[in-house]
């Protein structure tokens, strides 16, 4: 496995061992160190709110059931990253659509992260009209500052691919949003 | 100013929704959710399986249908064998007179 993007929390192998035996607690505290990066895969992949913490649950759950298996909190950072990515692609699939209440276009602008909401809102808008490939390095990219590499080995790509999805769809990011340079 | 630095701040990461952690640890001792697909797959199995039962009563009714008809073509044979056999009695007995 390749290195993974650096943690926002210290590394805690103790608590991934306490939660696997059965602690909750344990469980807890892992789930609120990584939910933003999984919640954030999923947003800017389905750009649905409600989509995106079913499938960051969902993530989650089965992440209990798997936990014997997580290594080390790098090996949960890199399982988390997989499985959230090709859970976001089994949702997409069911092709699930629905209206985006003016409450939570709102809610959306007012996110304390966005230097600019409107540019975001567009990002996000035409994130959705790229292919699933790319929209998945593109996010994994710009969203948790992966290398080509480490993003081959999360999505179970070869470095070529993944440098053709990037390119590629950053070209076509660049043409839909007016981009010259 | 540089598109991927702009992409970067776009894409930043959001913070998952309040009490999502909770939610998530709710569900760890409730009954395993039947997704949707398990529901669609169940709800397959019972119309297959009524179909293939409705097919298969058909087949019977038409097994049983037949059967009284042949049955039935069978007595009007004996029936018309004996009219026959009797007409050539009588028309001997006719004869022979």
């Amino acid at each position: 496995m390749s290195a993974a993007a650096p943690l926002p929390f210290p590394t805690n192998d103790a608590n991934l061992h306490r939660a696997a035996a059965g602690d909750h607690d344990a469980f807890g505290t892992l789930i609120r160190q990584h939910q933003d990066m999984v919640f954030s895969i999923a947003w800017h992949f389905l750009h649905d709110r409600d989509r995106a913490e079913e499938v960051a649950q969902e993530v989650f759950l089965q992440l209990y059931r798997t936990l014997a298996e997580i290594e080390s909190d790098a090996h949960l950072t890199f399982w988390l990253r997989r499985v959230t990515a090709n859970r976001c692609i089994d949702e997409s699939r069911r092709g699930r659509w629905r209206i985006v209440t003016l409450d939570e276009v709102n809610d959306i602008a007012r996110d304390a992260n966005d230097s600019d909401p409107l540019l975001t809102r567009k990002v996000g808008q035409m994130l959705q009209r790229l292919p699933a490939p790319q929209r998945l390095a593109i996010t994994m990219r710009y969203q948790e500052g992966l290398e080509p590499s480490e993003i081959g080995a999360v999505l179970d790509m070869p470095l070529n691919t993944v440098k053709s999805h990037l390119r590629r769809g950053l070209a076509a990011l660049r043409e839909w949003l007016g981009v010259t340079s | 100013m540089n598109f991927e630095d702009d992409l970067t701040r776009a894409l930043a990461r959001k913070s998952a929704p309040n009490g999502f952690a909770d939610r998530v640890l709710s569900r760890l001792d409730a009954p395993r959710h039947r997704n949707f697909s398990m529901l669609r797959r169940i709800a397959a199995a019972i119309v297959l399986t009524a179909a293939l039962g409705g097919l298969t009563a058909h087949q019977i009714v038409e097994h049983r249908r037949n059967e009284q008809g042949e049955r039935a073509r069978r007595q009007l044979m004996t029936a018309l064998h004996i009219a026959s056999a009797k007409m050539r009695v009588a028309q001997r007995a006719v004869v022979h007179d």
